[in-house]
């Protein structure tokens, strides 16, 4: 059930985003917390669709690319993400298959897909209610960092793995192009000025 | 406890003082300033965020748990973090070294960038967290540019993945597990302490409320 | 300003009670207050828990690494390289090692430190871990734990394993076959090492330090004696080939064998010199002579060829070795009138094996060599050392008859012993006179002679005559058993009996009277009679005989021998009887013995006998030429035999089960398992790479 609630844009007023406090339509920074006042950002649409498809852009790359480099006795064997989440399936490993597919190629496709609707939809109610809008950006915001699992599990296993001849793990050039697409989609979600959900 | 606050529209909103007006930063609705006691939680009526959940003695209680998340991750970094052994050969790695891993092939950034995601920035921020809590909790004026540093620590809130991290060492030791034995060293543990201490400081930190006390004690300072 | 009155007293300001102490800290204190204690905690114990750190120099750091580096004693991880740094003046590599404290109060002055590096030799591989884990330096030290110290100077090379066993020195002339961890055999078992060889002060001899294992340190007394048996040695001699093989490590990379070879030696120090002999026979008998190698080096000048004589042949005395050829040389005589090049020989001869005391020099030897050469006429000359493959020997004889002659001792360069002329047997001209002599036998004829009696004794035998003597004897002998069977048996013997009697009445009673031709007449009557029934009663060979004697009396000497004739043949005709037709015994003696009543017939006619006689002489002087020929051929066969034998040896020297083939034989046996044991790790790593990590 919706109470029309005013919103402070309606009454003139401009809340920081930061901390809460509410403030003069004219005012510049918030006099709590010193950050910028802005009522809507009408550039921040731009910038997200630009973290967007910077994003995008890296991750082509990230699952071309071989993210592990395994050479054991000196025959080395690269593998991308997926042939990753693949080999820990085949090995029988289906439990943690399940949570790298999940953090690796399903949270950065969703989240590609749910920033992309998001901004499209961001002035429509057309295919998803408000709520529903809002509670995709939320779960966006939370879950974007997880991503970022597939470097760490990289790092550790390069670091660990260094056996000169018997076995050698390295990590591949899709490691830093994951990470920037896990980042540049994060920056994305950042850019978002939730407030235009409501806007409409 | 979650208590919907609602305020009556504007009719008296000019006579409400600006300093008792709340905005919701989703959705931009208008609210008035509660009580709220602590445990209990404001949320927004309209998109449900949270914008308030005060602790008692929430300040001391930061100060004590980011003091023990730093002296924990100092502990992290200069102890043994796993030992791998197979057939006879042995190999070990810091949290450290597993950070600088990329630097031996061309990704130096990326380990710059990890480095600083699972030591640095969780550093920084308990730092500028106790630097601007450890005053209001003794009921001292503020340091100085106490509002910039809470504030980039607030900014710095998403890129702090130490807890990533952990989830992504317990991937890791799973994929090796069946082929090598994997040796958990101090540092392992104290890492996942340090975690669990952070989400627990976390939960005392409320955002509204440091404002607020840093907000009335540099009135008071100016008064 | 108007005067105001003074204040009054002013309030003092009450704060409010102070809360105590603990009410004030909350307990959340407590959380960061823990973790303080864990870190110093932690960061105390691992300080104090790291270790004692030494120092060690080595000349470079091939694979040690500064925190990776392990240090293992007995292959435990007991210490780790922290950093490796140079000495001030560059010239040494500091290696700076971090070991266990309670391993590190051993460390005192006697430890030895290396680098365990892969090594490949022909023993085998050593350290292949290392391949795949990284150089260890490895740390040998005893249990008792004296002064501490902390700079060592590491070895370059690993040392012996000295701890359980002796550690003594051996001597070679020359290292070239036994390589650095060679091993040390005694009766077939290896029971040490040798380790690096090196060369003595003077450089004349290679010196290598051994290490006898326990409890075979034991066996070391002072008459043990130490022989090299680097690769393989081959032999030929009376025995034939010999091929001696140990094992295959010392076939590639040598070995020293040892024995004590006789007992009530005295007990050995640590580090005691052994000379290490080139072969057994050396050794064995060097227990008999003492050490010392004192040689007397002489010359002798021949003219004449010395082919078959090399550096190293024998120089013999009665049959004992007592030196050898050292060298083989030319010396021109310049003399214009008969320029010629003569052969030069230069010999040593062992001093102690002249049988002189322990004591004597080399001069009191060459003295007495020269005494010799002038009261005995002791001479050289070269003499066959191996009929088989020509080569020579040296040999000093007495020779009463020579001029005499003296030992030059002015010669240069060594004292010259005069020259006997050379007592060599050209094997071959002897091989080929026994051949000759083998070739120059008359065994065509000898063969012809014996085939042509052969041929008349087939023809005898092929007789379709003499063939129905079984069957006709056969068939005779059951007319006499007919006979026998018969009732009137008793009534003929009985009858004969009488007629006998009467017989010997009429002749008594006749004796007057002439009927003597009347009774040869009636007795040949008999005597048909009696033939037919020859074996008519038990009493046959009596009877037999008796007609025998009467045969004899009747017939004289040539019947005799027709009967020897024809024993003879009956007796070849045992043999005929053993052919089918004969198994019908009576029939075929009763033919035989109608054959034989046939021929004493003709032979009383007298016609067959002549014939007969001259079949049985001329039967009887092939058998003698036979006789004479096989009295040779044992002769020659002996003789064939003999060579065939000296060839034979020689020959089954190669034979399947030969030593030579056996030796041989477990050589490459023990390669062929080497190889494929090689090949089965290389097809199996292969085949999983993960089993060297999974050590599966």
């Amino acid at each position: 059930m919706s109470v029309n609630i005013p919103t402070a844009r309606e009454a003139g007023l401009v809340a920081c985003t930061r901390c809460g406090l509410v403030h003069e339509r004219s005012t510049a920074r918030c006099t709590r917390c010193d950050s910028r006042l802005q009522s809507r950002d009408t550039r921040s649409l731009q910038r997200v669709w630009a973290w967007w498809a910077a994003g995008l852009i890296a991750f082509i790359p990230a699952n071309i690319y071989p993210m592990l480099l395994t050479s054991t006795l000196g025959s080395t064997t690269q593998s991308t993400i997926l042939a990753g989440v693949v080999e820990l399936w085949a090995h029988g490993d289906p439990p943690i298959a399940i949570i790298v597919f999940l953090a690796s190629i399903v949270i950065p496709v969703g989240k590609f897909l749910a920033i992309g609707f998001l901004a499209a939809a961001a002035h429509r109610r057309r295919f998803m209610s408000l709520h529903a809008q809002h509670r995709l950006f939320e779960v966006v915001e939370f879950v974007g960092r997880w991503s970022m699992i597939d470097v760490f599990v990289v790092a550790i296993l390069a670091s660990l793995v260094q056996f000169n001849l018997v076995a050698t793990v390295n990590p591949g050039i899709a490691a830093i192009c994951f990470a920037l697409s896990v980042a540049f989609t994060m920056q994305a979600a950042l850019a978002f000025d939730p407030r235009i959900i409501w806007d409409d | 406890m979650r208590r919907m606050i609602q305020t009556p529209p504007s009719d008296d909103l000019a006579d409400i003082p600006l300093i008792q007006l709340r905005a919701c930063p989703h959705c931009d609705a208008l609210y008035r300033l509660p009580e709220v006691k602590p445990r209990e939680r404001a949320a927004c009526s309209r998109c449900g965020a949270v914008l308030m959940a005060p602790r008692a003695g929430a300040f001391t209680r930061i100060v004590a748990l980011s003091a023990t998340a730093l002296i924990l991750m100092v502990i992290a970094l200069f102890t043994p973090f796993l030992d791998l052994s197979a057939a006879g050969m042995h190999s070990d790695a810091s949290i450290w070294d597993a950070a600088m891993t990329f630097s031996n092939s061309a990704m130096t950034p990326l380990s710059v960038a990890v480095a600083a995601f699972i030591i640095v920035i969780p550093a920084l921020r308990l730092g500028l967290i106790i630097y601007t809590v450890l005053p209001l909790a003794n009921k001292r004026p503020p340091a100085p540019y106490s509002r910039k540093a809470f504030r980039l620590a607030d900014k710095l809130r998403p890129w702090s993945m130490a807890e990533i991290f952990v989830i992504g060492v317990a991937v890791a030791l799973v994929k090796i597990m069946g082929m090598a034995s994997v040796t958990p060293g101090v540092a392992f543990w104290t890492f996942g302490i340090l975690v669990i201490v952070l989400i627990w400081q976390d939960s005392f930190l409320d955002r509204e409320q440091v404002w607020s006390a840093l907000d009335a004690s540099l009135h008071k300072a100016a008064a | 300003m108007t005067d105001t009155p003074p204040p009054g007293p002013a309030e003092m300001e009450i704060r409010p009670p102070r809360r105590r102490v603990w009410q004030r800290i909350s307990i959340i204190w407590l959380v960061p207050l823990v973790a303080l204690a864990i870190a110093v905690g932690v960061a105390v114990k691992s300080y104090s828990s790291r270790g004692t750190l030494i120092r060690i120099t080595f000349q470079n750091a091939s694979g040690i690494e500064a925190g990776q580096t392990a240090l293992r004693y007995r292959d435990v991880t007991i210490g780790a390289v922290e950093s490796v740094g140079f000495a001030p003046d560059l010239g040494k590599v500091i290696v700076s090692v971090r070991v266990a404290d309670d391993i590190a109060q051993y460390i005192d002055r006697e430890a030895e430190f290396w680098v365990v590096r892969p090594e490949v030799s022909v023993r085998g591989i050593s350290g292949l871990d290392t391949v795949l884990s990284g150089a260890y330096l490895a740390g040998n030290w005893d249990n008792i734990p004296t002064e501490e110290q902390s700079e060592f100077e590491g070895l370059e090379v690993p040392p012996l394993q000295s701890q359980n066993g002796t550690t003594i020195t051996l001597e070679l002339r020359d290292g070239n076959q036994i390589s650095a961890g060679a091993p040390i055999i005694y009766k077939g078992i290896e029971v040490g090492n040798v380790g690096t060889p090196q060369l003595n002060e003077d450089g004349t001899t290679v010196l290598l330090d051994a290490v006898i294992r326990a409890p075979y340190d034991r066996m070391l007394t002072t008459n043990t004696r130490f022989w090299d048996a680097s690769g393989f040695n081959i032999s030929v001699g009376t025995g034939g080939l010999q091929l001696d093989v140990r094992s295959l490590a010392s076939l590639i990379e040598g070995g020293i064998i040892f024995d004590t070879i006789v007992s009530g030696g005295e007990p050995i120090q640590p580090g005691q010199d052994f000379f290490v002999f080139e072969d057994e026979s050396d050794a064995r008998s060097s227990v008999f002579t003492s050490g010392s190698k004192l040689e007397l080096p002489l010359s002798m000048v021949l003219d004449g060829s010395i082919e078959g004589l090399s550096e190293g042949a024998e120089v013999r005395y009665k049959g004992a070795t007592i030196g050898r050829v050292t060298d083989l040389g030319t010396i021109a005589e310049t003399d214009p009138e008969t320029p010629s090049i003569r052969m030069l020989i230069n010999l040593e001869i062992d001093v102690n094996k002249l049988g002189l005391s322990e004591m004597a020099t080399v001069d009191e030897a060459r003295d007495f060599v020269a005494t010799l050469v002038r009261q005995d006429n002791l001479r050289a000359r070269l003499a066959t050392a191996s009929l088989f493959t020509g080569s020579l020997m040296v040999e000093l004889v007495e020779q009463p008859d020579a001029d005499p002659a003296t030992l030059d001792v002015d010669y240069q360069p060594f004292p010259m012993i005069p020259a006997a002329p050379a007592e060599i047997t050209e094997f071959q001209t002897t091989a080929q006179g026994v051949i000759n002599r083998i070739g120059g036998l008359p065994v065509e004829e000898l063969m012809q002679a014996a085939i042509g009696a052969l041929n008349s004794v087939q023809v005898l035998a092929g007789d379709p005559e003499t063939r129905r003597v079984p069957s006709e004897a056969a068939s005779l002998l059951a007319d006499v058993r007919a006979v026998l069977t018969g009732d009137s048996v008793t009534g003929t013997l009985s009858n004969l009996n009488t007629t006998t009697d009467s017989l010997r009445r009429i002749a008594q009673q006749l004796e007057d009277g002439q009927a003597v031709a009347n009774l040869v007449s009636a007795i040949q009557k008999a005597n048909t009679t009696l033939t037919g029934v020859e074996s008519a009663s038990v009493e046959f060979p009596q009877i037999a005989q008796q007609l025998r004697q009467l045969a004899a009396t009747a017939n004289g000497l040539q019947i005799q021998q027709l009967a020897d004739s024809a024993d003879s043949l009956l007796q070849s005709a045992d043999g005929l009887l053993s052919n089918p037709d004969t198994q019908r015994v009576p029939g075929a003696v009763s033919d035989a013995l109608s054959e034989v009543a046939r021929v004493l017939a003709e032979v009383r006619e007298g016609g067959a006998i002549g014939n007969v006689n001259e079949a049985i002489s001329a039967a009887e002087q092939a058998a003698n030429s036979i006789n004479l020929a096989a009295q040779d051929l044992p002769a020659l066969a002996d003789r064939a035999s003999r060579i065939l034998d000296q060839a034979g040896t020689t020959v089954s020297g190669y034979g399947s089960d030969s030593r030579f083939n056996v030796e041989l034989v477990t050589a490459l046996r023990s390669l062929q398992d080497a190889a494929t044991a090689v090949t089965s790790l290389a097809r199996s790593i292969q085949r999983n790479p993960n089993s060297l990590l999974l050590g599966r």
